[in-house]
């Protein structure tokens, strides 16, 4: 098992702690290796504590990815800090902290 | 210009005052219920400002005051010469804290000693609130000179791997004022293709900031040689007329040509939706544009806002008593018209119409003295909005509409308070959390809309979001609980939301910092009235609630059209008179309530003044129906003869006849006698209920 | 018995106060009356009294006072005597009250007011039960000026909170009226 650990609900993948540039090469593999079962997707952010614009530049090419696919990505769990630093970037999908 | 935090103060002192009022008439009248209500809605209202702009220690101080008063009030313990001792050592305290938002060392020994003395009294059954060391901003800002800056950059491709991050610059321009941000993804390349280690976004970033250009540009001194940057300073005056429409900005930005644009507008679309359609503009710049739109927008309000209190400021003491003489003088004009109609002597004619036209002139200045844009206000919203939306985890934008919406100053010193406990309502009450509104399929982002707008010689002001609406069962069965209605009672929808204005009913499940404990609904709706506005509900279970306040423009003086029904003089608002009709003779023969009159084919239904006033003596042979519009609708009130216009100083009914109602108040007219003025919408509104089932009468005399 | 013992206390309050009173004397449909002077802001000629419509008959109505609406009480009325028409000696009674603890205004209609006379405090006495034609609680006793009797009112019980709360009663009772002779 790689960086990310799915939860038994296969909907709701779980990220790991750092998601940065030095993990976004692996992230970006296992984000493609993912297959989607349902509408929505959500991403589990409880355990990440650090997150950067390449991160999120990660995310946001996820997004884009999955969009194409008609399904809808979420995250969720963020500790309120990376719920703000999220925020100053406005992403084009929802961010929601609190349990996922 | 006094700042949110002055109004604060000021207000925070005011009610010290009144706190320490009531204090000492409990000290001889321990049971009055009044005053324990007075004392609590004190220390209720410091501890929510003060939540408001940060002075959390002494929020966490009044919270455990408020706890007891509570308990006071609700008859859980009695109230003793020892607590208000506490109370008045409480009260002193808090006026030395309101200088700073943090305790010093002597404060913060005193608060402990109280709370310590206070817990010996009343032993709280709370765990104690940390106390949450907030360390914002809290800078003062000159709101008068914020600068609306565009800055635009693309960091190099190579950014993310030689170690940079954006988040901190982000974070910087966030810091430095109101900021809003687009990122943008066109160039962001399908998943499976691209380097992620590569920096492929840009970003747009509209700020509005006191700071200066140059400490803008700083903020990118170590990556301008290889990022591309761009930080502009927008003038507004340097643009055309109309600067902010979002094609105008577009080109403005770089982004489409004026040709383009030209060929665009061509259709008559929504701009945004052609550009984006016709593939000559990216959707996120359009977004970027749109926020800058919306950035601009604000600015100017805010400034249209602050310039008329920018220069002199005057003890609103002196502005009423100006305002006093100015209304006698419009009564004394009055008279002196009156004799020199009268009397036919030219010369003094002339010096009366002379005269006449200055004092028109002198009344509408003094006037716009006092009348003051609403969006004053507005700026202690958006804090209370982002504090609280904070502290609850919620999200929340507020969008205000209207700022520019003048109002008199005494009404909106007035409007304050009740505004903020709607907003708040709007906040605690009505919008969900995050992940409440995941589940009802609800963008992440609550919004409450805040709007002001003129009608007739009213301002309505609407407070709306998007929450999750009043549950019509809750309401239903507390107010049964409360015996506020039988539990067989026929109420529709409509009539149960308005439960929750009636005195001590409140829907909050738990004690929390923002609102609930049963202090506001019944407060708001008695300071608007007090005020001789009104406020009503509307509110969809799962799509939101909108509250409506009505108020009166003015509390001084308005443009009246005077009527005669027997020998009495009455007046109408102007504003909300359409024309006025002679009465066919043959409506009168109808003796029923229900009257209706033939406006070229439209039946308007009127009031006929003389049955409703209880006048004796003969109607005239020819009487005159005054056609109103009150909202949407309109209708008529019936009379024995129209006199004209007429400027009308309105004064208080005062308190004996308080419980009246159709009138807004009296006026003096030039021969030194009253008139009343009517109030159209109280007077159809009571004609109207007495024909219809009764309503639900929510209003206590 | 009740009401003569508080009556009572009002002259013994009276006494203590100081030896003698001031009371401007009026007459109300041929009976002399008296108000203490302390409570009387001033007198004034008869004018026109605004009435508002749909109130109690005994709120007369308003009028204007340097500027200020002020209501007006016709005490012919609340004391339920006959009514009279105004005359050129008919004025009007400027009195402070405190009401919900805000002082107002009022004016009180007499038919014509006498003088002010000056009448030691034992003369007082409290007022009899019966032989009154007003309630005995708005009385604070009688005086007497040569052969005249004169009843002083107790202004306080006359237009204070308690009979003002019965207007309240009065002005909203009236209203729910109106509204079910619409149904």
């Amino acid at each position: 098992m790689g960086l990310v650990k799915y939860s038994n609900a296969k909907k709701i993948i779980k990220m790991p702690e750092c998601f940065t540039i030095y993990q976004v090469k692996d992230l970006q593999e296992e984000l493609l290796s993912f297959e989607p079962e349902g509408d929505f997707i959500a991403l589990d952010f409880s355990e990440t504590k650090e997150i950067d614009a390449a991160g999120i530049q990660l995310l946001i090419a996820y997004n884009q990815h999955l969009l194409t696919k008609n399904h809808m990505l979420t995250c969720t769990g963020f500790s309120e800090d990376l719920f703000h630093l999220l925020n100053l970037y406005n992403p084009p999908f929802p961010i929601n902290f609190g349990a996922a | 210009m006094i700042g949110p935090i002055e109004t604060f103060k000021m207000e925070a002192n005011e009610h010290l005052v009144n706190l320490e009022a009531a204090l000492l008439e409990l000290e001889t009248n321990p049971d009055n219920a009044d005053l324990i209500d007075t004392a609590f809605r004190a220390i209720h209202t410091i501890k929510g400002a003060g939540g408001m702009f940060g002075y959390q220690e002494l929020t966490n101080f009044t919270h455990h005051l408020e706890s007891v008063l509570d308990k006071v009030r609700n008859n859980e313990i009695h109230i003793s010469a020892e607590l208000i001792g506490i109370f008045l050592d409480s009260g002193d305290l808090i006026s030395t804290l309101l200088d700073n938002t943090q305790f010093n060392e002597d404060q913060k020994l005193l608060s402990d000693a109280l709370l310590e003395r206070l817990f010996a009294l009343v032993p709280s059954n709370e765990t104690q609130a940390q106390n949450t060391t907030c360390n914002e901003n809290k800078k003062e800002i000159n709101e008068n000179e914020k600068h609306f800056y565009r800055i635009r950059f693309t960091p190099d491709k190579t950014t993310f791997t030689t170690g940079f991050d954006v988040t901190p610059i982000l974070r910087e321009l966030q810091s430095y004022g109101d900021y809003l941000v687009t990122t943008h993804i066109s160039k962001v390349p399908p998943l499976v293709e691209m380097n992620p280690e590569e920096c492929y976004l840009k970003w747009d970033v509209t700020l509005v900031s006191q700071e200066s250009i140059s400490t803008i540009e700083d903020i990118f001194i170590f990556v301008q040689d290889d990022w591309d940057v761009t930080v502009e300073q927008v003038h507004f005056q340097d643009t055309e007329e109309h600067p902010d429409r979002l094609g105008d900005l577009l080109v403005s930005r770089g982004i489409l040509s004026s040709d383009d644009l030209e060929h665009a507008l061509e259709g008559k679309q929504k701009i945004g939706q052609i550009l984006s359609e016709k593939g000559l503009v990216d959707n996120s710049e359009i977004d970027a544009a749109l926020n800058e739109q919306k950035m601009m927008r604000q600015l100017k309000q805010n400034k249209a806002s602050d310039q008329p209190d920018s220069t002199v400021k005057v003890p609103a003491s002196r502005l009423d008593k100006l305002m006093n003489l100015v209304g006698e003088l419009v009564i004394v004009q009055a008279r002196l018209n009156q004799v020199a109609h009268r009397e036919q002597i030219e010369d003094i004619n002339a010096i009366a119409e002379e005269l006449d036209h200055l004092t028109t002139q002198m009344r509408d200045q003094t006037f716009s003295i006092r009348m003051l844009p609403i969006g004053t206000t507005f700026g202690r919203f958006r804090r209370l909005v982002r504090d609280l939306s904070r502290d609850l985890n919620k999200k929340i934008e507020l969008q205000t509409f209207g700022a520019e919406t003048e109002l008199d100053k005494m009404v909106i010193d007035k409007l304050g308070d009740p505004l903020v406990h709607l907003i708040r309502n709007s906040i605690d009450h009505g919008i969900e959390t995050a992940a409440e509104r995941k589940e009802t399929k609800k963008p992440a982002m609550g919004v409450i809309t805040l709007s002001a707008e003129h009608s007739n010689s009213h301002v309505i002001i609407k407070i709306k979001d998007d929450g999750k609406g009043l549950n019509t069962q809750i309401i239903r069965q507390k107010a049964i609980d409360k015996h506020l209605i039988k539990p067989d009672d026929h109420l529709t929808d409509e009539q149960i939301h308005q439960l929750i204005f009636e005195p001590g009913f409140s829907t909050a499940q738990k004690v929390s910092d923002i609102s609930g404990r049963g202090v506001g609904m019944d407060v708001v709706r008695k300071s608007i009235v007090e005020l001789g506005g009104s406020v009503s509900i509307n509110s969809h279970e799962g799509y939101g609630t909108e509250f409506t306040v009505r108020l009166p423009m003015t509390l001084a003086i308005i443009e009246g059209l005077m009527v005669m029904v027997g020998d009495e003089h009455y007046v109408l608002p102007l504003s909300s008179v359409e024309e006025c009709i002679e009465m066919p003779s043959m409506e009168l023969t109808q003796r029923s309530r229900k009257r209706l009159v033939d406006v070229r084919g439209e039946q308007i239904p009127f009031l006929y003044l003389r049955e409703w006033f209880s006048t004796t003596g003969n109607p005239p042979a020819i009487e005159q129906v005054v056609i109103t519009h009150i909202g949407e609708e309109r209708f008529g009130f019936c009379v024995d003869e129209v006199i004209g216009q007429y400027q009308t100083v309105i004064k208080r009914l005062g308190k004996l006849y308080e419980g009246t109602v159709g009138f807004s108040g009296a006026t003096i007219l030039g021969d030194g006698s009253v008139a009343m003025i009517l109030d159209p919408q109280a007077l159809m509104d009571t004609a109207n209920n007495g024909r219809s089932q009764p309503e639900l009468r929510v209003v206590n005399h | 018995m009740a009401e003569n013992a508080e009556d009572l206390d009002h002259i013994e309050e009276l006494n203590i106060n100081s030896e003698s009173v001031q009371i401007l004397t009026f007459t109300l449909d041929d009976e002399v009356y008296g108000a203490d002077i302390v409570q009387i802001q001033e007198v004034l000629e008869y004018r026109k009294v605004t009435r508002v419509p749909r109130t109690p008959d005994f709120l007369l109505g308003v009028i204007n006072l340097r500027g200020h609406v002020v209501p007006v009480i016709d005490l012919r009325k609340q004391f339920n005597m006959n009514q009279s028409e105004i005359t050129v000696n008919t004025c009007i009674v400027i009195v402070d009250v405190m009401l919900d603890g805000e002082k107002i205004p009022l004016g009180l209609l007499a038919d014509a007011v006498k003088e002010v006379i000056e009448l030691p405090t034992k003369q007082l006495s409290p007022p009899p039960r019966i032989g009154t034609r007003i309630d005995t609680r708005y009385i604070r006793g009688i005086g007497k000026d040569h052969d005249d009797f004169i009843i002083i009112l107790d202004l306080p019980q006359v237009i204070g909170q308690e009979s003002l709360q019965d207007v309240y009663q009065a002005v909203s009772s009236k209203e729910t009226q109106s509204t079910d002779e619409d149904e």
